[in-house]
């Protein structure tokens, strides 16, 4: 395997050296048009864009409902309203990043990023940056990352949207955006509350019976506020302030008679600052974030209301960053970045407050010119616990058919950290765990059979994979689970896209389709833990054949849609698993407009079928939800 | 074009061929489940990692239910009884009970419709009884039909009631307490399917054995209080004593100066004279001679005899390894130890 690896890097090393070698002596700065302020080189990688205008329909949804419907990600959800975990490509939730404006929110105790409380309309784009590359982004980019990015309309302008969401269960949520600036200065000002009684009707077969969940409630809010200014022709500054609220009751699991009230209360508050200067060849941008999560949980007795258990979560992230970009040719473009940052956590479980310190350079370098796209970056991070390798990517994209066909490829070194609880829960943690580190690699292609105003036909093919060594496991010791480094796993995909559509006359008929294979399984694993039974084992949670298929059909102002969405059986454990299922849902929209208000009225139902499935293993998702929405834009 | 399309398809075929594999089943589709033992496994709490395992001399499937059905059996699995080639695994915080053929382990039914069942024991030749309550509310011993599953009687008995016994065409019930507590046992007569009586003995009866003589051994924890900063209060220490089954009679084989340090249902066994308990070891007591012995060091969660070979089973849960059953003789020589599913309470054999 070590040697197709290295095959691949040279093949990658020998196009990039033959690209250099087409370098014009004239220098045109049109990477500064193409790349968004800051962005990280990406060529070769598989990167997926829900835009504006895909986002405006999701108003008052999470990421969780955005991810779930519009392609194949492995969602790990306790229901709605509750905490949602998402991983990509079979690797664990903690294995893939959420990023917002370049900054990692994945909780550093806990690892993964609750996608349940990120609001759509709050950002103009979400990237599914699939491929992650580690350098770009540090640790914990197995998966890849999903990127969180408000970018200013950049002229003059003033919306604003409400929009009010009726649902079943007693789920009622209001969004609000404001929005309005000029060339100069923008503004946009988002409010999201929403709450539901969600006690919806199941069938247990573990009781084997029909019944109802209880003590389920929820309500949340998010506001963000994002501002811009563009001080001269140099100059700007972008500021972001981001609060969460949520309370919500974790009802008891599937199987198991409710004895306790479990109560989650979760605080966020998230802010950055990003200041950037163009200046002739040089863009120099100095951003700092500071992020605070906080989480209670409270467990009584039903009986006599008597508290049993309570714990509190309290993590706070410092980070800087120093980002030179240099653009060196017409073609050839070079970022240097500096990081630090702070992490630090005050937990009821740990037995003092503990703080991790992590300094970072990154050095990067990218060739574009037409229709050949690529990059070589290298990253060494320094940790205040551990040794981290020196991290490398290569990436490579070319337009082997203009506007036809598109090869990719790219690879690299990855690693992630564990988290704070790995390492210090009381009891339960191992503070002698090593990171997990390893190395990707991927080949794509896409290819544009048709693309006209008419119709189109856009097809993806791509193949990943990954070997995660010291790969961090909570395996069980008796009663008590301890995290420990116990296995190399292999993540191997294989991903099929595709997009069509033709309009005739009015009626414009669309489909996206997709099609995951995933063979990712534990290759190796300490045998003093595990029985080799757990040798070529499918990862968890992890189906082998995915499936969505989502038509749509428009008609002036009239839109509807359908989406199906299939996963083969996943393993919860060592040998058990959870059933198949397939879900069906459709919505439909009209759209009116009177001068300066649009009014978009829509109902949508989720799972029609009435399908039986989990997500999480003993976690019952609803069944029949119907969703009548009113939202009123005005510009 | 045609070229790259074809190199697709092939590439996708070729992977999901490459990357398709399949295992043998250990267990032959003849002799099912018929040669070997089950064990009990509770499982951790709220978790629905409750199990039957198996064992014979080759094989050992933790979780039988599931591989066979495809299901997790659910939360708590507390006792589990064949009865005419089926096995009733009564599942506690399920609130029920799964019924399965005992050779291919195929589910065949769910008794549901229950609160805190308990155990089963065979009642009539169409039904079964299942103790159940948590002592607070429904402590009845509910009588089903074996073919409908369906309940037929519900009898009112102590609090907790767990632990059954039939003799002489009497159904002993021991009434642990359940959240609760209690020192009684509950006689049942199976021809008016009433309590006939009730019997005082120690506090919080968890477990009885019937032995040679048809006297039924109990085991009585002994009774601890706790106030409201769950600051605990020893009442009384344990008890092991002896229900007369001919005039109901009780006496005391051994009063001791502790509560035992088990809390399982099952932590009493009986073979061939010989009267095994969990304490801080197991210990036994044969004959008249009421000093126990210790036959085997360590602290175990549940006690079974082989009532073919007599070999001592017990049960181990300890916190930091592995769950599992080990195999003594009689005289507590090691024979045999096998990891099972958490918490395993028990040995059917």
């Amino acid at each position: 395997m070590k040697q197709k690896f290295y095959c691949i890097s040279i093949g990658l090393v020998c196009l990039c050296v033959y690209a250099f070698g087409q370098i014009h002596d004239t220098v045109r700065l049109d990477s500064v048009a193409v790349c968004r302020n800051g962005e990280y080189f990406w060529g070769g990688a598989k990167r997926e864009v829900f835009d504006n205008s895909v986002l405006q329909s999701y108003a008052s949804a999470s990421l969780q409902t955005l991810l779930q419907q519009n392609s194949l990600f492995i969602l790990k959800s306790y229901g709605n309203g509750l905490s949602s975990g998402v991983s990509l490509r079979g690797a664990g939730s903690s294995q893939t990043q959420i990023s917002w404006e370049g900054f990692s929110l994945n909780s550093i105790t806990m690892g993964d990023m609750d996608i349940s409380l990120v609001p759509l309309l709050s950002f103009s784009s979400i990237t599914i940056d699939h491929s992650g590359f580690a350098t770009n982004y540090g640790s914990g980019t197995f998966g890849g990352v999903v990127e969180l990015v408000s970018e200013p309309i950049k002229q003059k302008h003033t919306s604003a949207s409400v929009q009010y969401t009726q649902g079943s269960f007693g789920t009622r949520k209001y969004a609000s955006v404001l929005s309005f600036g000029n060339q100069r200065f923008q503004s946009k000002s988002t409010l999201l509350y929403a709450k539901s009684n969600n006690n919806f009707p199941y069938y247990d077969y573990i009781r084997k019976i029909h019944t109802q969940r209880v003590n389920s409630e929820y309500q949340g809010f998010s506001v963000t506020q994002t501002l811009f200014a563009q001080w001269n022709q140099y100059f700007q500054t972008k500021v972001g302030v981001w609060y969460t609220a949520r309370t919500c009751n974790i009802p008891p699991i599937m199987g198991s008679t409710p004895y306790f009230v479990e109560n989650q209360q979760d605080t966020s508050f998230k802010s950055f600052v990003s200041n950037q200067l163009i200046y002739k060849k040089f863009q120099i941008t100095v951003k700092s974030a500071y992020i605070s999560d906080a989480q209670l949980y409270t467990k009584e007795t039903k009986q006599y209301a008597k508290m049993l258990q309570q714990s509190s979560i309290e993590s706070n992230r410092l980070v800087h960053t120093l980002k030179i970009r240099r653009y060196l040719s017409s073609c050839i473009t070079g970022d240097a970045e500096v990081q630090y940052s702070i992490n630090s956590a005050n937990v009821s479980n740990y037995k003092q407050v503990q703080t991790e310190y992590t300094k970072a350079g990154m050095l990067a370098l990218q060739y574009k010119k037409s229709r050949l796209q690529s990059n070589i970056s290298v990253r060494k991070e320094y940790n205040s616990k551990y040794s981290i390798p020196l991290l490398y990517t290569a990436g490579i994209q070319y337009d082997i058919v203009p506007s036809k066909i598109l090869l990719r490829a790219n690879g690299g070194k990855k690693f992630r950290t564990p988290t704070f609880n790995d390492l210090y829960w009381e009891q339960w943690g191992n503070p002698h765990l090593l990171p997990e580190r390893g190395h990707t690699w991927e080949i794509g292609s896409q290819q544009t059979w048709k693309h006209t105003q008419k119709m189109w036909l856009v097809t993806d093919v791509a193949y990943y994979e990954g070997y995660i060594t010291n790969r961090i496991l909570w395996i069980p010791q008796g009663a008590q689970w301890h995290p420990m480094n116990v296995a190399q796993a292999t993540i191997q995909v294989l991903e099929l896209r595709a997009k069509t559509g033709t309009t005739i006359h009015n009626v414009t008929v669309s489909s996206n389709m997709g099609l995951d294979y995933n063979n990712s399984h534990i290759a190796k694993i300490n045998s003093s833990l595990q029985t080799d039974e757990a040798i070529g084992h499918r990862l968890y949670y992890v189906p082998k054949y995915a499936l969505f298929l989502q038509p749509a059909i428009q008609y002036k102002s009239w839109n509807a849609g359908v989406h199906l969405l299939y996963n083969s059986k996943r393993y919860y454990s060592i040998g058990n698993t959870m059933n198949q299922y397939a879900v069906l849902n459709a919505h439909i929209e009209y759209s009116l407009t009177n001068k300066k208000i649009t009014s978009v009225y829509s109902v949508s139902a989720q799972n029609i079928t009435n399908t039986v499935y989990e997500s999480v293993r003993s976690y019952p998702l609803p069944g029949r939800y119907l969703e009548c929405k009113i939202q009123f834009l005005i510009n | 074009m045609k070229t790259i399309t074809k190199i697709t398809t092939t590439v996708c075929i070729g992977a999901i061929l490459l990357f398709s594999s399949c295992k043998e089943d250990p267990i032959s589709p003849e002799k099912g489940y018929s040669d070997g033992i089950f064990v009990v496994c509770e499982g951790n709490f709220n978790s629905n990692d409750g199990a039957i395992s198996f064992i014979d001399d080759t094989t050992v499937i933790k979780d039988v239910y599931n591989k066979v059905n495809g299901l997790p059996l659910g939360d708590i699995v507390q006792s589990m009884t064949i009865i005419d080639n089926k096995a009733y695994i009564v599942v506690n915080n399920s609130q029920k009970i799964e019924v399965v053929d005992v050779t291919t382990f195929k589910s065949v039914g769910t008794i549901t419709k229950l609160s805190f069942p308990r155990y089963v024991v065979k009642f009539s030749a169409n039904e079964i009884a299942v103790s159940n309550g948590d002592g607070f509310e429904n402590n009845y011993v509910y009588i089903i039909n074996t073919k409908t599953l369906a309940k037929t009687d519900s009898i009112a008995v102590g609090a907790g009631p767990n632990k059954m016994l039939t003799y002489n065409n009497n159904l002993f019930v021991a009434n642990m307490g359940g959240w609760s507590n209690d020192k009684t046992i509950s006689v049942i007569n199976m021809q008016t399917k009433t309590v006939s009586r009730t019997i005082e003995v120690g506090d919080l009866p968890a477990d009885m054995e019937l032995d040679n003589a048809n006297n039924i051994i109990v085991m009585c924890y002994g009774l601890t209080t706790y106030d409201q900063n769950w600051t605990p209060t020893i009442v009384s220490n344990s008890q092991l004593q002896k229900i007369n089954t001919s005039d109901f009679s009780v006496t005391t084989i051994k009063q001791f100066d502790h509560q035992v340090a088990n809390f399982s249902s099952n932590g009493l066994a009986y073979a061939n004279g010989t009267i095994y308990y969990l304490d801080d070891a197991v210990y036994a007591i044969s004959g008249a001679n009421a000093n126990p012995t210790k036959v085997i060091d360590g602290v175990y969660y549940g006690i079974d005899c082989n009532p073919k070979t007599n070999d001592i089973w017990v049960t181990y849960t300890g916190a930091a390894s592995s769950h599992k059953v080990i195999q003594y003789s009689p005289s507590g020589t090691k024979q045999k130890e096998y990891v099972t599913g958490f918490y395993p309470n028990a040995v059917v054999f």
